[in-house]
C-alpha cells in the first residue's frame, strides 16, 4: 500500500545499542540528535525499546559477554527491521578484532544491512547509512 | 447541526486536529530547542508505521486493555461533540485510564509495572481536580448537561478563572508532559525506556497514541468551553494553553510522584477550593 | 403475604434448629439448599406480588410484642452471661447499661410501647429483603463447600460446621425481621441478635486473635446498643411512641433530635464508621462466608438501613448536614487507608467502611435524588461487596495467602475464580455499572455543597487506586502461549459467585427497570417527589444525564474488537521487555547480574507504608470523627 510505505519511509524509529564501543562512535551517533545534524526533521526518533524500534543502530564490536544481550535485543524487534552496524568495530571488529574475548563483527551474531565504516564514523556518514537502512526497510517490508 | 454530523465530527474530524495539534507540539519543540524538527504530520506518518509493523503482544489483556481504552475515549470526545452530561464523561474517560493501567499491570516486566504505578498517582492527581472543574461550571450554570451550559450566554471564566488555572495543571498532568512525564514519557524522552508503555508495539500502540488525540481534544474542548460563547476566544485560549505546556515541558525537569501528589492537591485542590467557595458564597 | 414472612423469618430460625441438633452433613446440606430456595422464592413474591404496604401488628394471629420484651430480656441475660465469662468489665458495664434502663423504662414507668403496625412492609423494608435473602441465601450456599474444606485445612474434630450454619441461618431470620419491623423496640432486639451473631461468627476459629476481635467487636457494638437505648427512652419521651412511621412522619427540629442523634449514633457503631472501625477490621479473621455475609452486605448494612428510615424526620436540619459530613468523612479517610494495604480481605473492609459512609452521606442529604443514589448504592454495593469476599476466599483456599502480592499472575492458576473477581472489582470501579452510577447520581445532587463534593471526588479518584491495581495483578499473564490451567470446579462454590457476577452485571444492565419498580417507589413514599427519572437506559435528573447503553455498547465493541484482533494470523506474542541478557525461563523476571548471578527482580505495588500507616494515622482520624460526633450532638442540644 503506498501509504503504508510513504509512512514506514517518513517515521524511521531507532534503537541504539552500543556493545563493546569506546563511546567514539556513540557520540557521533548521539550528536546527530543534536541541533547541529537534527535527524528528527527524517522523522527518526531514539526510542530505547526495541519493541518499538525499526532499526537497530550497534556500535562496538561484539564479545562474549554481550553477545546474547544483542540477539536478545535483535529478537525482540517486530519485523520488519533492518540492522546498521556503525563504526568499523561493528563492521568488523575494527582495532580488538584479536583479542581473545571478542567475537568478531555484530554479524557474526544477527544479520546486517549497513555497515557504516569509520573510527569513529563521522555523524554525515552515520546519516548517509541510515537513510540506506530506510530504503532497504521499504524492500523488506514489500518482499 | 444533526446528531451524525456531530458524532463524525467527534469519532473522525477532532483525533486528526488532536494529531496535528501534537505534530505542531514536537515542530515548535524542535524549534525551542534551535532545530527544524519534524513535518507536522509526522504524527500521522507514526501510526500508519505502527500499523503496518507486525503485530507482538505479550497477552491477551494488553490487547483488550488497548481496546477498552481507545473505545472509551473515543466514546468521551462522541459525547462531548454531542454535548451530553459532563459529569457522564469524564468517568467514561476514566475507564479508558483504568483499563490502560490494568494492561500495563499484566506484563511481568519491571518497566511496565513501575510505570502502571506512576500513572495510578498520575491518575490520583488529576481526577479530583478535573472532578472540581466540572462542579464549578455546575455552580455556575445549575447543571452539568453541555447543552445546558452553553445558553448561559456570558462565559464561564468570569467567574471560574481560578479553574481554568487548575485546567492547565489537568492539562499537564494527562498529556504526560514535564514535569508530569512520570509514567510515560514522549518520544526521544525516555522515562523508565517507555514506561507504561514499554510493551506495547505495532498496531496496539498506534491505538494508545489515537485514544490519546481523543483525550487531547476532549480536555482542550472542556477549557475552550470556558469561553463560550465566544468560541474564536475559546480556540484561541485551547492553542495558548498547548503552547504554555510545550514553553513549561521544555523549560522544567521531570520531578517526583511525591512532588506531582504534593503539587496537584497543595496547589491545584487549593485553587480550585478557593474558586469553588467564592462562587459558592456570591450567590 | 404472611406465608411469606413467616418463611422469611421464621424458617430460618427452624431450620437452623435442626441443622443444629441433627448433625449429618447431607441432612444439613439439603436444608440449606431448601430454606435458602424457598426465602429467594418468597422474597421474590413480597417484592412482586402487588403489595404496596402491609401493616400489621400480628402474624400468624399471634400478638408478637410481649413476646420480643421477653426474648430482649433474655437476649440482654445472655450477652451478660457472655461478658461475666470473658472477664470484660467494660462489656459487663455496656450490657447492664442496656438492660437495666430497658427494663426500668418497660416495666416502671407505665409506658405504652405496643405499637399496631409492627410488622410493615414498604419499599423500601422490599429491597432490603430482597438484597438479604438472595445475597444471603447464596451465601450459605457458598459455606457449604468452604465450610468444609476450611475444616479440613484447620484440623478441626469434631465438625463445628452446625454451630456456624445455626448462627448463620438465625442470622439471615433475624436480619430480615429487623428490615420488616416498625417499633423501635423490635428493631433494637434484632439489632442485638444480629450483634451476638456477629460476636459468635468472629471466635468462630477460637484462636487468640479471633477471641479478641469477637470481643472488641461485641465491645464497640455494645456502645451503639447503649444508645440505642437512649435513642428508644428519649423517643418515647419526645415522639411520645416508638412506632418508626409517626416518627418519621413528623418534622422534628430541636431537642426532638435528640433521639434521632442517639439512633444515627448506633448506626455508626453498627456500621463500623470511624472511629469505631477498629472491629470491622478485627473481624476479618473470620471465615470468609462470615466476612461477605456479616460485614460487607448485611449486618453492617442494618446500621445504614436504620439511618435511611430515620432520615425523613431530620431532612435539612442541622444533624442532617453533620451527619452528611460524617459519611463524607469516613469514605475519605477509608479510601486513603485502603491504599496502603495489601492484605485483599482488609483492603475490601476499608472499602465496605468507605461505601456505608458514602450511604450514610448520601441519606441525610436534603434530596430526595440522594437518597435514591443511597438506596441504589446499597443494592449495588451489597452485590459486588458480596461477590468479591466470596472470591477472595475462594483464592484464600486456592493458593493460600489473602495478600494482593500472592494474587499476581492468578489467571493462570485459578482461571475462573480470577475472571469472576475481575467482573466483581469493575463492577465497583467503572462506568456503566451500578457503584458508579450511584456516585455519579450523588455528586450530581451533593454538588451544591462544597465541602461534601471535595470530600467524595478525591475519595473517589482514591478508590479507582486500590482497585486498578488489584484488577493487573490478576491479570499478570507472562505469555499468551502458556495454557491456562484447569481449575478445580466445586458446584457449591461456583453456583454462588456465577450467579453474584451475573446478577452484578444483569442489575447494572437493567438498572432503569430496578430503579422505577423498586427505588423510585420508596423514595416517593417518604419524600413525595423525585427529581430523578430512569428510562430508555438513562439515568435522567434535571441537572444531566447518563446514557447507560452507549458505553455498555462501546465496551462490548471493545471486547469484540480485540476478541477479532487476537484471533488474526498477524499477531504473533512476545516476551515481556527485559534488557540485558534475559534467562531461558521466560516466566519469571530473571537478569544475569554481576558475576553471573541470577537475581529474580521483585515487583510489587506502591504502598505509601511511610505515609499511610494505621498506627501512626488512625489516632488522628479518630479524634477528627469524635469532634464530629461531639458537633452532631452539640447541633442539637443547642
Amino acid at each position: 500500500m503506498g501509504l503504508f510505505d510513504l509512512a514506514r519511509k517518513r517515521s524511521p524509529w531507532l534503537i541504539h545499542y552500543d556493545c563493546g564501543s569506546c563511546n567514539g562512535c556513540d557520540i557521533e551517533l548521539l550528536s546527530c540528535l543534536t541541533p547541529l545534524y537534527d535527524v528528527e526533521r527524517f522523522g527518526i526518533v531514539n526510542v530505547g525499546d526495541p519493541k518499538q524500534a525499526d532499526i537497530l543502530v550497534v556500535t562496538g564490536a561484539v564479545n562474549q559477554q554481550n553477545k546474547d544481550v544483542l540477539k536478545n535485543i535483535y529478537d525482540q524487534m517486530p519485523n520488519p527491521k533492518v540492522v546498521v552496524a556503525v563504526g568499523v568495530c561493528a563492521c568488523t571488529g575494527g582495532i580488538f578484532r584479536d583479542c581473545y574475548n571478542v567475537v568478531g563483527g555484530i554479524d557474526k551474531i544477527i544479520p546486517v544491512d549497513v555497515y557504516v565504516p569509520g573510527c569513529p564514523a563521522r555523524p554525515e556518514q552515520i546519516i548517509d547509512g541510515i537513510k540506506l537502512a530506510i530504503d532497504k526497510l521499504a524492500e523488506k517490508s514489500a518482499a | 447541526m444533526t446528531s451524525l454530523v456531530r458524532i463524525i465530527l467527534g469519532l473522525i474530524v477532532f483525533p486528526v486536529i488532536g494529531g496535528l495539534i501534537i505534530g505542531i507540539d514536537r515542530k515548535l519543540t524542535a524549534r525551542l530547542q534551535g532545530r527544524f524538527g519534524p513535518p507536522i504530520l509526522q504524527p500521522f506518518y507514526d501510526v500508519l508505521k505502527l500499523i503496518s509493523k507486525q503485530r507482538l503482544a505479550v497477552n491477551e489483556f494488553q490487547v483488550m486493555s488497548v481496546f477498552i481504552y481507545l473505545a472509551s475515549s473515543a466514546l468521551s470526545l462522541v459525547l462531548f461533540t454531542l454535548r451530553s452530561d459532563l459529569l457522564m464523561i469524564i468517568f467514561v474517560m476514566s475507564i479508558g485510564a483504568v483499563f490502560l493501567v490494568v494492561g500495563a499491570l499484566s506484563v511481568k516486566s519491571a518497566y511496565s509495572q513501575v510505570g502502571a504505578q506512576r500513572e495510578l498517582m498520575q491518575m490520583l492527581s488529576y481526577e479530583p481536580l478535573l472532578i472540581l472543574v466540572i462542579v464549578g461550571m455546575y455552580l455556575v450554570t445549575g447543571s452539568f448537561n453541555i447543552g445546558i451550559i452553553m445558553q448561559r450566554g456570558k462565559p464561564l471564566i468570569e467567574e471560574l478563572p481560578l479553574l481554568f488555572l487548575v485546567m492547565i495543571i489537568v492539562l499537564g498532568i494527562k498529556m504526560r508532559k514535564s514535569p508530569f512525564d512520570l509514567s510515560a514519557s514522549e518520544h526521544a524522552h525516555q522515562e523508565l525506556v517507555r514506561g507504561l508503555l514499554t510493551d506495547y508495539s505495532g498496531a496496539y500502540l498506534a491505538m494508545i497514541e489515537i485514544a490519546h488525540w481523543y483525550d487531547l481534544m476532549l480536555l482542550l474542548g472542556i477549557s475552550a468551553l470556558f469561553f463560550y460563547p465566544y468560541t474564536v476566544w475559546g480556540i484561541i485560549s485551547a492553542l495558548a494553553l498547548i503552547a504554555l505546556e510545550i514553553l513549561i515541558d521544555n523549560v522544567t525537569a521531570r520531578l517526583t510522584v511525591k512532588w506531582m501528589l504534593g503539587y496537584s492537591y497543595g496547589v491545584g485542590l487549593v485553587l480550585a477550593a478557593i474558586n469553588i467557595v467564592i462562587v459558592y458564597f456570591l450567590r | 403475604m404472611q406465608i411469606s414472612l413467616f418463611i422469611n423469618i421464621l424458617l430460618p430460625v427452624l431450620s437452623a434448629l435442626v441443622v443444629y441438633f441433627i448433625r449429618s452433613e447431607k441432612v444439613r446440606n439439603t436444608v440449606v439448599i431448601i430454606t435458602a430456595l424457598a426465602v429467594m422464592m418468597s422474597s421474590v413474591y413480597i417484592a412482586f406480588g402487588g403489595y404496596n404496604i402491609f401493616a400489621s401488628q400480628y402474624l400468624w394471629n399471634v400478638k408478637w410484642d410481649k413476646i420480643v420484651e421477653v426474648a430482649d430480656v433474655l437476649l440482654g441475660i445472655y450477652i451478660l452471661y457472655i461478658a461475666v465469662s470473658l472477664k470484660n468489665p467494660l462489656l459487663i458495664f455496656l450490657t447492664l447499661l442496656q438492660i437495666v434502663p430497658m427494663f426500668i423504662f418497660e416495666n416502671f414507668t407505665g409506658a405504652n410501647l405496643e405499637v399496631n403496625n409492627a410488622i410493615y412492609v414498604d419499599h423500601l423494608s422490599v429491597i432490603m429483603n430482597i438484597i438479604v435473602s438472595f445475597i444471603g441465601t447464596l451465601i450459605w450456599i457458598f459455606a457449604i463447600n468452604y465450610m468444609k474444606e476450611d475444616e479440613e485445612h484447620k484440623g478441626v474434630h469434631p465438625s463445628r460446621q452446625n454451630r456456624f450454619f445455626f448462627i448463620l441461618m438465625i442470622f439471615i431470620g433475624a436480619m430480615n425481621a429487623l428490615i420488616f419491623s416498625n417499633s423501635l423496640i423490635w428493631i433494637y432486639f434484632f439489632w442485638e441478635i444480629t450483634t451476638l451473631s456477629s460476636f459468635l461468627l468472629i471466635g468462630h476459629d477460637q484462636t487468640d486473635e479471633a477471641k479478641k476481635s469477637a470481643t472488641r467487636a461485641i465491645v464497640l457494638n455494645s456502645i451503639g446498643g447503649v444508645a440505642f437505648v437512649a435513642g428508644i427512652i428519649s423517643a418515647y419521651y419526645k415522639f411520645g411512641t416508638v412506632d418508626v412511621q409517626s416518627i418519621v412522619s413528623t418534622k422534628a427540629s430541636g431537642l426532638m433530635l435528640l433521639p434521632i442523634a442517639f439512633l444515627c449514633f448506633a448506626a455508626f457503631t453498627k456500621s463500623a464508621q470511624i472511629p469505631f472501625q477498629s472491629w470491622l477490621l478485627g473481624a476479618m479473621v473470620a471465615p470468609t462466608p462470615v466476612s461477605a455475609l456479616l460485614h460487607s452486605s448485611t449486618m453492617v448494612k442494618a446500621g445504614v438501613y436504620l439511618v435511611l428510615r430515620i432520615a425523613p424526620a431530620f431532612y435539612g436540619s442541622w444533624l442532617a448536614g453533620v451527619v452528611a459530613i460524617f459519611g463524607a468523612f469516613t469514605f475519605l479517610v477509608a479510601s486513603f487507608m485502603a491504599i496502603g494495604q495489601s492484605n485483599g480481605k482488609k483492603i475490601l473492609a476499608y472499602s465496605t467502611i468507605a461505601n456505608l459512609g458514602l450511604i450514610i452521606s448520601a441519606s441525610s442529604i436534603d434530596s430526595p435524588a440522594a437518597v435514591a443514589a443511597a438506596i441504589m448504592l446499597i443494592i449495588f454495593h451489597a452485590i459486588s461487596k458480596a461477590l468479591l469476599f466470596l472470591c477472595v476466599g475462594t483464592i484464600e483456599h486456592g493458593i493460600g495467602s489473602r495478600n494482593i502480592e500472592d494474587m499476581r499472575g492468578l489467571i493462570n492458576r485459578m482461571p475462573f475464580t480470577a475472571i469472576i473477581t475481575t467482573i466483581g472489582l469493575v463492577t465497583m470501579l467503572l462506568p456503566p455499572f451500578g457503584v458508579l452510577l450511584s456516585k455519579w447520581l450523588l455528586i450530581e445532587t451533593v454538588a451544591k455543597n462544597p465541602v461534601l463534593v471535595f470530600m467524595i471526588a478525591i475519595g473517589s479518584a482514591l478508590t479507582v487506586v486500590y482497585y486498578a491495581r488489584w484488577i493487573g495483578v490478576l491479570l499478570s499473564r507472562t505469555s499468551a502461549k502458556d495454557r491456562l490451567k484447569q481449575e478445580k470446579k466445586n458446584f457449591y462454590e461456583q453456583f454462588p459467585l456465577s450467579i453474584l457476577a451475573i446478577m452484578a452485571v444483569l442489575v447494572s444492565l437493567f438498572v432503569t427497570v430496578v430503579f422505577n419498580r423498586l427505588i423510585a417507589p420508596a423514595v416517593i413514599e417518604y419524600y413525595s417527589h423525585l427529581g430523578v427519572i430512569a428510562k430508555d437506559a438513562a439515568i435522567n435528573t434535571s441537572l444531566g444525564m447518563f446514557n447507560l447503553w452507549p458505553v455498555f455498547a462501546a465496551l462490548t465493541l471493545a471486547l469484540l474488537g480485540s476478541y477479532i484482533a487476537l484471533k488474526e494470523s498477524n499477531s504473533g506474542y512476545a516476551m515481556p521487555y527485559t534488557p540485558g541478557e534475559t534467562s531461558a525461563d521466560y516466566k519469571v523476571i530473571k537478569v544475569m547480574g554481576r558475576e553471573d548471578r541470577i537475581p529474580t527482580a521483585k515487583v510489587s505495588n506502591y504502598y505509601f507504608s511511610s505515609i499511610i500507616s494505621e498506627k501512626k494515622l488512625t489516632p488522628w482520624f479518630n479524634v477528627i470523627a469524635m469532634a464530629l460526633i461531639i458537633v452532631m450532638f452539640g447541633a442539637v442540644i443547642l
